[in-house]
């Protein structure tokens, strides 16, 4: 039974990714007006082998999920900034958080599709 | 006039890609009412850390690790079942 | 060792939004006031009312000091400072805080300035909510698995 969860896992990773998103995103947005402020973003280690991930490379952030590292990093390549060095584009921040829920509430339906079927199956169709 | 010699079923090619079923009820209904146990201890923990504001515990893991559960109960009582009604097929032929 | 996941759900994601919104608040007030000032010849302790502006910088929400690297960052107001500006000056010789020279001194206030402040302000306001209503709705997706 364990292995027709398999899938279920790595969405359920995906979704703890998302989430993680969201807040690094958040800080984003609360830090629109912060001089100096250079916005973050994350991305996903392609998912691997979690003990891979033996030594911790700078700005390399390991995961509890099993699912992959994330990465941080600055997103502000080619922004214009603020005369006191913000780099905030309110507009960008605010398009990323939206795709990001997007594809956090997408992997939670697929959760659920499967988990349905797996339901089924194991109901024996009553 | 000669005639072949009538060689045995097992010569049949591809035969031998057929395997015998490896599922023996038994064992099956065994193996799901141990990842039913396991599955269900994890979701129960993970709910009780849950309630306790453990940092570790969100809300699609709680929610995921109680459908996982619910799913693999359902499958060891169907086996169950079906056990069941073997025997009873069983116990009810006719000699 | 620094702890890895912001999790605790959507906790720290929503005390940042809610950093942003106090922070946005504090310039709003501080705007207001400022207009609301703006012709204050006299103002407690002796002189013209001296205009106000907020200082921000990004903060860790306590208790989540290292999660993710230092990624999440939320926002607070880090002191309230009098602009250094001079005052304002206008032949009024008439006038009772007329100087010697018959200069009244007025604050160094642009209404126009404080209004653009109290403008992106507001959208910062407006974003910040925005962004803790994602959040809500993320919850509430993850709740909904299996239903």
């Amino acid at each position: 039974m364990a292995n027709e969860f398999s899938s279920v896992d790595k969405l359920q990773a995906a979704m703890t990714f998302h989430r993680e998103r969201h807040a690094v995103l958040a800080g984003n947005v609360a830090n629109v007006d912060t001089p100096g402020y250079r916005p973050f973003d994350l991305t996903a280690a392609p998912a691997g082998d979690a003990q891979s991930l033996t030594v911790n490379q700078p700005g390399q952030i390991g995961s509890t999920d099993g699912g992959g590292g994330y990465t941080k990093e600055f997103s502000d390549a080619g922004q214009l900034q603020t005369p006191d060095g913000n780099h905030v584009s309110l507009e960008r921040e605010l398009a990323k958080i939206d795709a990001n829920r997007t594809r956090y509430a997408t992997a939670a339906e697929l959760v659920s599709r499967r988990l349905a079927l797996l339901r089924y199956a194991a109901g024996d169709g009553t | 006039m000669s005639i072949g010699k009538i060689h045995g079923v097992e010569s049949l090619p591809g035969l031998s890609q057929v395997e015998k079923p490896q599922t023996n009820l038994g064992e099956s209904f065994s193996k799901a009412l141990t990842d039913a146990h396991a599955l269900d201890n994890d979701a129960t923990q993970q709910a009780e850390r849950f309630a306790n504001h453990d940092p570790s515990v969100g809300i699609h893991e709680v929610v995921i690790a109680s459908e996982k559960a619910s799913i693999a109960v359902r499958y060891a009582v169907t086996l169950k079942n079906k056990a069941l009604e073997a025997y009873h097929e069983l116990m009810n032929t006719q000699v | 060792m620094p702890r890895v996941n912001t999790n605790m759900d959507f906790f720290t994601a929503m005390e940042v939004s809610a950093s942003g919104l106090s922070a946005q608040r504090a310039r709003m007030n501080v705007a207001s006031s400022n207009l609301a000032n703006a012709q204050t010849t006299a103002a407690a302790g002796g002189g013209p009312y001296k205009r106000k502006d907020v200082v921000l910088s990004s903060a860790d929400i306590p208790g989540t000091e290292g999660e993710l690297g230092g990624a999440v960052k939320g926002v607070e107001v880090s002191s309230i400072k009098e602009d250094t500006a001079p005052p304002r000056l206008e032949y009024d010789p008439g006038h009772p805080q007329a100087n010697a020279q018959g200069y009244v001194a007025y604050p160094n206030v642009n209404p126009v300035e404080e209004m653009v402040d109290m403008i992106t302000a507001s959208r910062a306001y407006e974003a910040g909510i925005t962004t803790m209503s994602t959040a809500v709705n993320m919850a509430e997706k993850a709740l909904g698995i299996g239903k």
